[in-house]
């Protein structure tokens, strides 16, 4: 696996390395600077398996360059590590927004540093042997009709949607908060209903494009709060909402399906797709430890589901000409 | 992870705590200057900033070393530093501050004199402080 390791003191660079070595990870660079990395990639040939940024460096910090790699279309889904001293809950957040898809807290112990690492190597190879996992809009281009490159469970990848962050991303996010970082944080999911028909009537194109519109509304409608959403496949998006999302479901799925029924949704042929969304049962995080919160995302993304299977797709509310909300945000 | 790989991390560590300790010396003499400025200056904010930068690499790295106790007060004085820049909430006074940050220096300049000494004894350090 081919690494590279940012981060601008040298011993912490030498110290890497070393834990890398050790596990069999011989093919590491280093760089103390971001400006140092970004000269690294522009100049590499074969692309970087794996990204270790420390968070915190003098001029450009590791969370602008993550931003900065997600944004070349090699690296949209490379496994990217950030390193931190932070306990403080508002760099975690950042570093998952920009498009971490883990972190390590320093001081960090070298035994569980190898076995985040091997972890990260299982993953990079499952993703290289599965192509399906990196469908980009791009790729879904040339599937014009119903045929998929993915299945409907996929957990598709959404790119360019300020918030919105790969599953095993938002998995990580929850696993690794603390009892103090978890203090007033709740999950939630919204399903799309009769996803099954709208998956088998929309082509590889427009269904990631639907799931894509649909997620941005999602951040839309969450704006107020601190959040994370992530796609959970299956039309459902799970949401981690922080201390101030205080809103009431019913009011958010309300307000969701407004916004939503105002991006007056289109296939590329010109069809309209009347969308209707569900929400499920919030869970509190607040006392919930280990493995209990993981499985709260499953819980949420469950009780979503069963929602929006038990309710008749109806055709949504015209959108409320006065208000156009999503009409204006997309300028 | 292999017998092999254990010891040659182990050696490999042996030679990070050596280039470590080595680097305590050069860090030693920036924060003793650092720490005259904000005694002489009227705006302190620079060398409490570059403070924090030395005590953030130095807790980055010490504990994983075995440098436990420099470890623990680096972290000290980068908190306190932080928030006595953002004046976050409970804020520090300005003397508990000054005092986070001379038993940092302690506390480098003990384990400083303690590397000097054994290097001119033996050229081997113990991580155990």
């Amino acid at each position: 696996m081919k690494i590279l390791s940012v981060d601008d003191d040298p011993t912490l660079l030498e110290l890497l390395s070393a834990v890398l070595a050790s596990i069999g990870q011989t093919e590491v660079t280093t760089a103390e600077s971001a400006a140092k990395a970004f000269s690294i990639l522009k100049n590499t040939t074969e692309p970087f398996d794996c990204f270790l940024l420390d968070i915190q460096m003098p001029d450009i910090d590791g969370i602008q360059l993550c931003k900065a790699i997600r944004l070349m279309p090699e690296y949209r889904r490379t496994p990217i590590l950030m390193i931190t001293a932070m306990s403080d809950k508002a760099y975690i957040d950042k570093a998952f927004t920009a498009g971490a898809t883990d972190y390590i807290s320093k001081p960090f112990n070298v035994v569980e540093l190898s076995a985040r690492i091997n972890t990260v190597a299982s993953l990079t190879e499952a993703w290289q042997q599965n192509t399906k996992s990196t469908v980009t809009t791009d790729i879904c281009n040339g599937y014009p009709n119903a045929e998929k490159p993915y299945t409907l469970s996929e957990k598709l990848h959404i790119d360019d949607v300020d918030g919105v962050i790969d599953h095993t991303a938002i998995e990580n996010y929850v696993s690794k908060l603390s009892r103090n970082m978890m203090f007033g944080v709740k999950v939630l999911a919204f399903s799309i209903v009769d996803i099954e028909r709208i998956f088998r009537s929309a082509s590889a194109f427009d269904f990631h494009a639907l799931i894509t519109d649909v997620a941005e509304a999602v951040t839309y409608c969450l704006k107020r709060s601190q959040f994370l959403v992530a796609y959970a496949g299956n039309g459902t998006f799970v949401c981690v909402i922080g201390l101030d999302g205080k809103i009431p479901t019913e009011m958010l799925e309300e307000e969701l399906q407004e916004i939503i029924t105002s991006m007056d949704l289109c296939y590329s042929d010109g069809r309209s797709i009347i969308l209707s969304i569900t929400a499920g049962e919030p869970i509190g995080l607040t006392f919930r430890f280990g493995e209990n919160v993981t499985k709260s995302l499953v819980q949420v993304c469950k009780s979503s589901r069963n929602r929006a299977e038990n309710r008749v797709s109806i055709p949504a509310k015209k959108p409320l000409l006065s208000r156009g909300i999503f009409g204006s945000l997309l300028g | 992870m292999t017998q092999d790989a254990a010891d040659k991390l182990q050696d490999s560590l042996k030679l990070i705590r050596k280039s470590f300790t080595n680097l305590l010396d050069k860090r030693l003499g920036d924060l003793v200057i650092l720490r005259k400025q904000i005694d002489l200056e009227s705006e302190c904010t620079k060398p409490f900033k570059q403070i924090q930068f030395i005590a953030h690499q130095i807790a980055g790295t010490a504990s994983t070393l075995g440098f436990i106790d420099i470890g623990l007060v680096a972290s000290h004085a980068e908190n306190a530093i932080t928030q006595h820049l953002t004046n976050s909430e409970p804020q520090p006074n300005y003397a508990e501050t000054i005092q986070t940050i001379d038993m940092f220096l302690e506390k480098m300049v003990e384990i400083n004199l303690h590397f000097s000494h054994e290097t001119t004894i033996s050229n081997s350090g113990s991580p155990n402080l």
